[in-house]
């Protein structure tokens, strides 16, 4: 089951197995929950919030595109919800760095203490991502870390590629302006 | 602070970012909270016999020959005659009409059963063909099945028997542009508003193809020629915000009292043009339907404080003398030789060489009860 695919997995629950819908929250609870998280700033807000939404994936399933990624459709309902509950909700919101992130303990080879980050490093980055608007901060975080593509993040927030592109350039400028560094490379689709 | 230069890219510093680890229980939660699929007997029937151990099937096979048996001495009971009568009252489903199938359909599918309703409307649109309704709304059944291909050949079809009928190019167009098909989705909605240039949902939806297609200029048109018409609701401050989005500032957003108008600024700003008079009525209509103390008008023209000037004495007239009379709203009138700054949705600012806010604070009403 590990291998199977997202679609797969779609048709499978819509043809009556709906415990394999366990299976798409294994695989998707963690960059939801974050998104949530980022927006909401509280553990139990962004559980809740996250519920709703693989509730509404849940229900919604039947309209999703089979010739689509399942990903940035699933993401694009988490979006909205998000945009939904900050717009109601806008006004208490602590900064990101001021949380405990769990920091992942150190690996044996040189290749990964290369990217392993301390926790000044944490929140210097965290607080340099919370200076960024909600929407440029969400498409630099799936761009880079959930890989993915620009014609995804243009669809999940409704706006052109070249839209895409201009915040996320605009957005790692500010931020390494923030974090006391040069230019960044290029970004390359 | 060097180390974002000398160690490895932001990027990814970003990629290697501690998260949160949700909480260990959301899974079970979300699983708990899941409602209750309720798969239609005859498909869990037919599953099960179909993927079901031997004794299953065995027994599906034996209920299905019976079934069949009962059932053809019903209908000899009910139907004698030659098999052709028979078979045309099978195809009428029950004796029902095609009026009773639609209506059958519609609720099936609501209720969600979207197989069973496409059922019903294919037997509708077979016993009256000519009613374009039916096929419409086996196109929606597809779709709620999440069939988009199936979907957009039945409004093909329909399209190339019925060409002027709007719903099913409406219903096509949309398809396409979901379906990634953005050209061809574009020049629909164009066709659609060569007709009908208001068609509230091509002028709308043509902007979002012109967007997928990356052509900015003409989507900032196409937002405006959207809100030419329209510039209430929901649809309405979206394409706003797109508009903004693209920088371009030809129409905004003015809070008066507990209510906004958007208004044409480009208009606003040109006294000699003749749809000024027509954003100042729309403007004015706003005004009289509620109580405010003040308005205040506020004109920028960079490096021209003359021209900043004759633009807001006309606006100040033009509004005095449609509202003298309809209530205590005096209109407070400056202007500025500087460029407007503005706040982007981005949480930027930029300067507009050419501006007009309008503001107001709402009316003491001393009558009004305080509640609590």
């Amino acid at each position: 089951m590990k291998d199977v695919s997202d679609e797969t997995l779609v048709r499978l629950v819509l043809e009556g197995e709906t415990h394999l819908f366990a299976k798409i929250i294994e695989r998707y609870e963690r960059p939801v929950y974050n998104l949530m998280f980022r927006y909401c700033r509280s553990e139990e807000e962004a559980a809740d919030l996250s519920q709703d939404v693989f509730l509404r994936v849940y229900r919604r399933l039947s309209s999703f595109n089979g010739k689509r990624r399942f990903f940035p459709w699933l993401y694009a309902l988490a979006v909205n919800k998000a945009k939904d509950w900050y717009k109601s909700h806008s006004n208490s919101r602590k900064k990101l760095d001021e949380f405990r992130w769990t920091l992942p303990e150190a690996g044996v080879g040189s290749d990964q203490e290369g990217v392993l980050l301390d926790q000044e490093e944490v929140d210097s980055l965290y607080e340099a991502l919370d200076t960024l608007p909600d929407t440029t901060r969400e498409m630099i975080m799936l761009r880079y870390r959930e890989e993915l593509l620009i014609f995804e993040l243009a669809e999940i927030f409704k706006i052109s590629e070249s839209g895409v592109k201009m915040r996320i350039a605009r957005g790692l400028e500010k931020m390494k302006i923030i974090l006391g560094g040069d230019r960044h490379e290029s970004m390359e689709d | 602070m060097n180390r974002w230069k000398t160690e490895s890219s932001l990027e990814e510093k970003i990629v290697n970012l501690p998260d949160k680890k949700p909480p260990v229980d959301l899974r079970n939660r979300i699983m708990r909270a899941l409602p209750e699929y309720r798969e239609p007997w005859f498909r869990r029937m037919f599953r099960q016999i179909g993927t079901g151990p031997v004794g299953y099937r065995t027994v599906g096979v034996m209920v299905s020959l019976v079934l069949a048996f009962y059932g053809g001495m019903q209908l000899d009971r009910f139907f004698p005659g030659s098999p052709a009568a028979v078979s045309g009252s099978m195809t009428a489903t029950g004796n029902m009409n095609d009026e009773a199938l639609f209506y059958l359909g519609r609720s099936l599918l609501a209720a969600g059963q979207s197989p069973e309703a496409l059922n019903a409307f294919s037997r509708a649109e077979l016993l009256r063909p000519e009613n374009p309704r039916y096929s419409l709304w086996k196109g929606k059944a597809y779709r709620a099945m999440g069939a988009l291909d199936k979907e957009r050949q039945t409004y093909r079809q329909l399209v190339s028997k019925k060409p002027d009928l709007l719903p099913a190019r409406l219903l096509l167009a949309d398809n396409l542009l979901e379906d990634g098909q953005v050209l061809e989705a574009q020049q629909l909605y164009e066709q659609i508003l060569a007709d009908d240039p208001r068609e509230k949902t091509a002028l709308y939806r043509r902007a979002i193809a012109l967007r997928a297609q990356g052509n900015l200029k003409d989507e900032a048109q196409a937002w405006k020629s959207y809100l030419e018409y329209y510039r209430t609701g929901a649809s309405a401050s979206e394409a706003l915000r797109q508009l903004h989005d693209l920088g371009d500032y030809s129409f905004r957003k003015y809070q008066l009292g507990s209510k906004a108008v958007i208004l044409n600024q480009e208009c606003l700003l040109d006294p000699e043009g003749h749809n000024q008079q027509q954003e100042i009525e729309r403007l004015v209509r706003h005004l009289q339907s509620q109580s405010l103390d003040k308005v205040s008008i506020v004109v920028f023209v960079e490096n021209d404080a003359q021209q900043a000037e004759v633009i807001a004495k006309s606006l100040h007239k033009a509004v005095t003398w449609k509202t003298t009379g309809t209530g205590d709203t005096s209109v407070g009138l400056s202007w500025f030789d500087k460029a407007e700054p503005v706040d982007t949705a981005d949480e930027d600012r930029i300067s507009l060489s050419k501006g007009v806010l309008i503001f107001s604070a709402p009316q003491d009403n001393r009558n009004r009860r305080n509640k609590v």
